[in-house]
């Protein structure tokens, strides 16, 4: 099983070690003390400090209880005993914790002492000078310390500046297109001074409502920059992308719903969400049997016309945007095909039917009026559709 | 396509997509260590590697994230990176390290084994095992390593290292039993030293075309078995080997052999629990292939009451009717299913019935040829896939499907094509759930969830039958006392209720019916008026009619509020 939160996980340690012309690899210096012995560094020194392909390599080695992560760098100089310095800055987490996040900064503190043995042989010569050595333990302790507390720390030493900042660490999400609606989907304050100033430009428009070219339209920026900033959001789980919101659509209750129904204490957020503003709230029940009524094969029109949900104080495209925002319902999407190859040419837009785009999609891209495209569809017998 | 301006896939809210290159390993290594030092015995595949390419999916003009080093795709040739001889270095781990998981991971690449010490040659064993005379025992180490891709998820390389323990378990035991690992190790080291030293004379390098491994390859029955074990894994996620000709060594990879529409999902072993977890008696069992197809892949040794079971079985039977026509009982069919479940040999479904609803299930294929439809056409020819399939775009029954002045031999083609639809996961099940919801609150009578009893969680999977006895039991005790005593217990069910949930009650005709409210009041005290059973579970414990069930769902219509949606125990195989 894995632990609670990845990625809440503390640096148990931060140890620099080096070889020593004589005495091989060692620890130069750790944080706290005594956390590696000698016997169970040296179980794992061959990774710590390896053979001359792997050096700049990010290498994390799992032992029984801990998980090391080095960065092992290799100076070659004639001033050093061997013609060449090695050392290894590394961090010490709990065995089966994900340490992905801490990667970028293993990296950038290595070059930091780097440098600073190119300097002045700030590693080198610690091993016999106790003032370094004190120095290198104060700027080890101080990263671990600022880290495991506030996820970040600024780094001041001998008149240089180094910033660090623990990222959670994922793959890259999908670049949304042009008409994709970013939907907020967490409580993350966009207009924060943290975040960038595109962000908090774009912020404003991010309503369920606005596609990206709109999106664009209005915050009169670039459209490839929008579109990177809403990525960026996706990446933060600040937002997810749904499609646009027409009377068209058609949604279905997901396994989600029966959570809304028996989890009484989210009735209140459901109501207030849902209801129409400056007026009487939408009752749960009715909220309740509008999501019931999504069902395959009745668009939302037809829901609507149903329940008429200003009569029951039910602002519409909330009660979808809710829905899809916490997964109780999904949207279904019409794909029209051309059945046969050689249809395609005769075929209005033929081209446009190969089943990997959604009737929304093609009105989107042709500018055409959805329920217009789908009659034609659905006179021509050449095409068929799939609902899913 | 460049009339195609309309992107290949619309919003799919994936993260990321599952290629290959997540759930194949880039290459098996075999690690020696012992007195003589280490040595990379064998590594597959040897030439050019033939790992999975990672292909960056992303608009990379758009992407924010491109230049982040961390992301930067694995290629194949990456791996060359890792000389033979530092691998060698590396997998050849100290004493401490060895009898546990061993997980290392450089840059972007992760790998995954389980280092193992065993003892060597020494007391009878050389006996056994030919003519080889028997040599002083001596400890070696082991290790067989998977190299994957580093962001392949803990549970994918969690399987790669039993991958690795299963094998050296079954080095470890040939080893004992006729040296048959050390004889393995001496010609394969032969054959590294004559080929250096052939390469010397002619002034060659021979690790750059791997000719030592191809000679290995050839000669030593342990690399083809792990050359086996590869193409196994990286083909369907299914070894069946017989090491030295003697232990069987099987081993599946759930995620490879339950497969997703959508990248990025995979089948995790934790959810053949949560599935097994809910099994109950009415589901079924639907085989992923022919029968024969099935018996004939089950190894030697396997217990004749799969055999039995299989033999038994239909789709339209439901597991307790399985177990009474191969005279199981239900705990052997539960585990004998959960077994076929993670072997990937069977999904679970809702036995098949007339009044089945089904409709396309998220994220199939629909592309015009695609590989699916081709093989449909193959299997039923003069049918279109897409056609069928859009057919099913609305919630369907068998009932209206099969025509009934059609001939026989016509719905018979129908249930092939369901089953078949089934079994790729195209179709998806609907079942109609019931909440009670008298007044505008909400849900009535019932506690919140907090408090709501879950049967998925408090009742373990041993013992599934059990609360469904007690369930039953708990109601046979209130009607046993006859017609008087279950009023009274709907009676006193109705003063549970609040007042506005009373009200509301009492204006529905029907609660003026004696029966149809001592019906209501005791599906209510059951607990099945939350959602969490469907109309087909309430008929089958209850030993309701669906018509019975039907007309108090009209009668009752304005304190029920019904929601269409699939089991939730069976939409684990789905995509979502």
């Amino acid at each position: 099983m894995e632990p609670l939160d990845p990625y809440d996980n503390p640096i148990k340690c931060i140890f620099v070690c080096h070889f020593h012309h004589t005495a091989g690899p060692k620890i130069l210096c750790q944080v706290p003390k005594d956390f590696m012995s000698k016997d169970s560094f040296e179980t794992v020194s061959v990774y710590m400090i390896p053979k001359g392909q792997l050096q700049k390599f990010i290498i994390t080695i799992t032992t029984r209880d801990n998980k090391i992560l080095g960065y092992p760098i290799q100076i070659n100089d004639q001033k050093y005993l061997r013609n060449a310095y090695y050392f290894n800055l590394c961090f010490v987490c709990d065995h089966n914790s994900h340490t992905l996040h801490y990667e970028p900064i293993v990296k950038k503190l290595s070059s930091f002492l780097l440098n600073l043995e190119i300097e002045d042989n700030f590693l080198s010569k610690s091993d016999q000078s106790e003032k370094t050595q004190a120095e290198l333990l104060c700027l080890m302790s101080k990263v671990m310390d600022d880290l495991n507390l506030y996820k970040r720390c600024t780094l001041i030493a001998r008149q240089s500046i180094i910033y660090l900042n623990v990222i959670e660490v994922s793959r890259n999400p999908p670049t949304p297109l042009d008409f994709d609606v970013p939907l907020p989907v967490s409580a993350i304050d966009l207009l924060d001074e943290q975040w960038d100033l595109t962000t908090r430009q774009v912020a404003p428009f991010i309503d369920g409502v606005n596609h990206i070219c709109k999106i664009s339209e209005l915050s009169k920026l670039d459209i490839e920059v929008v579109a990177a900033c809403i990525q960026n959001l996706i990446y933060c789980n600040a937002v997810s992308l749904v499609d646009l919101f027409r009377y068209s659509n058609m949604y279905v209750c997901t396994t989600k719903i029966g959570q809304l129904a028996r989890n009484k204490s989210r009735y209140d957020e459901a109501i207030s969400a849902i209801s129409r503003p400056n007026g009487p709230k939408a009752t749960f029940k009715d909220i309740f049997t509008v999501f019931s009524a999504m069902r395959q094969g009745s668009r939302f029109i037809d829901v609507c016309l149903r329940f008429n949900p200003v009569s029951i104080n039910i602002d519409e495209r909330n009660l979808v945007l809710y829905g899809l925002a916490n997964g109780y319902i999904r949207q279904l999407r019409k794909y029209p095909v051309v059945l046969k190859e050689k249809d395609v040419e005769k075929t209005y837009m033929g081209s446009y039917y190969n089943g990997l785009n959604s009737l929304n999609i093609i009105s989107c891209f042709t500018n055409s009026d959805v329920y217009h495209l789908d009659e034609e569809i659905e006179r021509d017998i050449r095409i068929v559709s799939v609902w899913k | 396509m460049a009339a195609n301006p309309g992107p290949a896939h619309s919003t799919s809210s994936a993260p990321f997509r599952l290629t290959d290159s997540e759930t194949n390993p880039m290459c098996i290594y075999l690690v020696k260590n012992d007195s003589k030092g280490d040595k990379l015995l064998f590594r597959y595949p040897f030439h050019s590697f033939g790992g999975p390419v990672k292909v960056s999916f992303n608009d990379q003009k758009r992407s924010l994230h491109k230049d982040s080093g961390l992301v930067k795709t694995v290629r194949p040739h990456d791996l060359t990176i890792f000389t033979d001889d530092v691998i060698s270095s590396l997998f050849a781990v100290k004493m401490e390290l060895c009898d546990r998981k061993f997980e290392l991971k450089v840059n972007n690449v992760r790998f995954v084994g389980h280092p193992m010490q065993l003892v060597t040659g020494g007391s009878d064993s050389g006996s056994e095992g030919g003519n080889k005379k028997p040599q002083s025992p001596s400890i070696i180490m082991i290790n067989i390593v998977f190299a994957l891709d580093a962001f392949a998820r803990r549970q994918i390389s969690n399987c790669y290292y039993d991958l690795s323990k299963v094998l050296g378990v079954a080095l470890r035991h040939e080893e004992k039993r006729c040296a048959y690992l050390s004889s393995q190790i001496k010609d394969m080291l032969y054959i590294h030293d004559t080929m250096a030293m052939s390469t010397n004379e002619c002034d060659l390098d021979s690790s750059v075309d791997n000719k030592h491994f191809i000679s290995i390859l050839e000669n030593s029955s342990l690399a083809q078995d792990l050359k086996s074990v590869f193409e196994g894994v990286v083909t369907n996620g299914l070894i069946k080997l017989k090491v030295n000709d003697w232990v069987d060594v099987s081993f599946c990879l759930p995620h490879k052999v339950h497969h997703f529409y959508r990248d990025g999902q995979y089948f995790e072993p934790e959810s053949i629990n949560k599935c097994l977890k809910g099994l109950r008696p009415y589901h079924g069992l639907l085989l992923m292939a022919d029968r024969k197809v099935l018996l004939d892949s089950l190894p030697q040794d396997s217990s004749p009451s799969i055999v039995r079971l299989i033999n038994m079985y239909n789709p339209v039977k439901s597991l307790e009717t399985l177990s009474a026509d191969s005279d199981l009982t239900l705990a052997q069919v539960f585990n004998i299913a959960g077994h076929l479940i993670y072997w990937g040999d069977a999904i679970v479904i809702f036995p098949l019935s007339e009044t089945n609803m089904y409709a396309i299930a998220p994220n199939v294929p629909t592309e015009r040829n695609n590989e699916y439809a081709k093989k449909f056409e193959k299997k039923f020819p003069g049918q279109k896939l897409l056609d069928v399939m859009s057919e099913f775009s609305f919630p369907t029954s068998l009932q209206y499907k099969m025509c009934p002045i059609e001939d026989k031999s016509s719905g018979s083609t129908t249930i092939q094509i369901l089953i078949w639809l089934l079994q790729h996961k195209i179709l998806l099940q609907y079942h109609t759930y019931m909440y009670f919801m008298p007044s505008s609150k909400g849900l009535g009578y019932y506690n919140d969830e907090s408090e709501f009893h879950d049967y998925n969680n408090k009742h373990p999977s041993e013992a599934p039958m059990t609360t469904y006895q007690t369930l039953s039991e708990n109601w046979l005790q209130l009607s046993s006392g006859g017609y008087s005593s279950s009023m009274s217990s709907a009676e006193e069910m109705f003063h549970s209720l609040d007042e506005d949930e009373q009200i509301a009650l009492m204006h529905i005709p029907a609660s003026a019916n004696p029966d149809d409210f001592r019906l209501l009041m005791r599906l209510l005290k059951q607990g099945y008026l939350s959602g969490e059973h469907h109309l087909e579970e309430i008929m089958y414990l209850e030993n309701i009619r669906r018509s019975e069930l039907l007309k108090l769902l009209d009668k009752f219509k304005d304190v029920l509020v019904t929601v269409e949606m699939e089991d939730p125990i069976i939409s684990n195989f789905y995509s979502h």
